[in-house]
């Protein structure tokens, strides 16, 4: 269980973290404002926060309600820690679905047992998570392709490889022994993988990432497998096509933005001189 | 073992289960930031800041709650009280704060000292 404690006052992150650590085995990060849990929170995955209320710049219930709101945070469970016991305080916080209150002061195997009684289970991330939006395929980030038709991979690697480097898997189980080798940012899935399955690759790519964003995108041939793709927990989704100029504007959604002149020279290699000339 | 409305040493130790280095890294903890805590406390009521003032007391409540400071804990309660009914904060009641939390680092020192934990950290 990877556990986030979010609490301003030092002394008791620091009482938390024992109780947790010692006494539950759990992994724990603290943070010391709501600001920063946040941000830790958007980078990693954790499977329970510990969140004090009165806190500096960003309270515990803006934290809350931040978390609510968010597409990928929202089911992750709260345990509120607070001296406060004010009731309207109390039913403000069931409105916000937290899985439970402690109380200060904290006592040690009081906080251990409710929080063992919780029967929380680490989070298996089926969807997008984390900020995904800025993993892209550029020379110095490769990314991995798994697909079983020879004839598509040859094709993706002679377009893809103008952007970048990508490693090429006949297989599911093959991509995710790649990854779990040398991860990678994002990871393409197209079709006959093989005996393991997209939803089972998925999930073993995310496990296998563990704090580490990682951003899927299944190869698609219609509109309903790009449904099917959101439900199988891929990220972002690409048109199949053996068409040139319909993979690259498919593709470049996947690549890093660079300069002008590198654009140019990625959109159409043989403008590659006339730019160069034109900078000249 | 030291239990008095100022500091409760068994709960310090129970929750550590007598571990002797992470008591002795909570109490450098305490010693170090309660002190700084009441300071802004005090450098609120100055400015007039009510809100600042309630925040401070209930900080305070908080991390003193972990070296089972009963009476320091009860007086910040009794400020966040003041603010919330709208009654003036008065010199007096800091000043309350501030020996309790006197009392309180000292109890607690010499009680570090009785265990030898104090050495040239607590």
């Amino acid at each position: 269980m990877n556990v986030l404690i979010c609490d301003d006052d030092a002394s008791t992150r620091f009482v938390l973290r024992r109780i947790l650590a010692q006494n539950l085995g759990w992994n724990v990060v603290e943070s010391g404002d709501g600001v920063d849990a946040l941000a830790q929170l958007s980078r990693r995955r954790f499977d329970l926060l510990l969140l004090d209320l009165e806190m500096p710049a960003l309270s515990g219930f803006e934290v809350l309600e931040v978390l609510r709101e968010s597409e990928s945070l929202r089911e992750i469970p709260v345990v509120i820690v607070s001296q406060e016991r004010r009731p309207e305080v109390i039913m403000r916080l069931r409105e916000q679905h937290v899985a439970g209150y402690l109380l200060k002061p904290i006592h040690a195997e009081q906080v251990a047992d409710r929080l063992a009684n919780l029967r929380l289970k680490p989070r298996v991330h089926t969807g997008p998570r984390g900020d995904i939006s800025n993993l892209h395929l550029s020379r110095g980030a490769p990314s991995i392709l798994v697909d079983g038709n020879l004839d598509y991979r040859q094709f993706f690697l002679a377009e893809a490889e103008r952007f970048g480097p990508v490693r090429v898997a006949e297989s599911a189980a093959s991509a995710v022994a790649q990854f779990r080798k040398s991860p990678v940012d994002v990871v393409f899935i197209g079709t006959q993988l093989g005996v393991m399955n997209v939803e089972t690759m998925v999930r073993k790519l995310r496990e296998a990432a563990g704090d580490r964003p990682v951003r899927v995108v299944c190869i698609v041939n219609d509109a309903k497998a790009k449904e099917e793709a959101a439900r199988l927990g891929c990220d972002d989704t690409m048109a199949r096509t053996m068409v040139p100029s319909v993979f690259t504007s498919e593709f470049r959604r996947f690549v890093k933005p660079s300069g002008p002149v590198a654009v140019l020279q990625q959109m159409l290699p043989e403008f590659k001189n006339a730019a160069m000339r034109s900078i000249d | 073992m030291t239990m008095t409305r100022e500091f409760d040493a068994g709960l310090v130790l129970s929750a550590f289960d007598g571990e002797v280095s992470d008591v002795k890294a909570l109490v450098v903890l305490v010693s170090a930031s309660i002190p700084a805590y009441v300071a802004d406390l005090r450098a609120a009521r100055t400015a007039g800041d009510t809100k600042k003032m309630a925040f401070m007391a209930h900080t305070i409540g908080g991390a003193v709650g972990n070296v089972g400071a009963v009476r320091l804990a009860g007086l910040t309660r009794e400020l966040q009280e003041m603010v919330r009914g709208g009654v003036p904060v008065t010199n007096e009641a800091i000043v309350a704060i501030e020996k309790a939390t006197g009392e309180m680092l000292t109890s607690i020192t010499a009680w570090a000292d009785s265990l030898g934990l104090s050495g040239e950290q607590a």
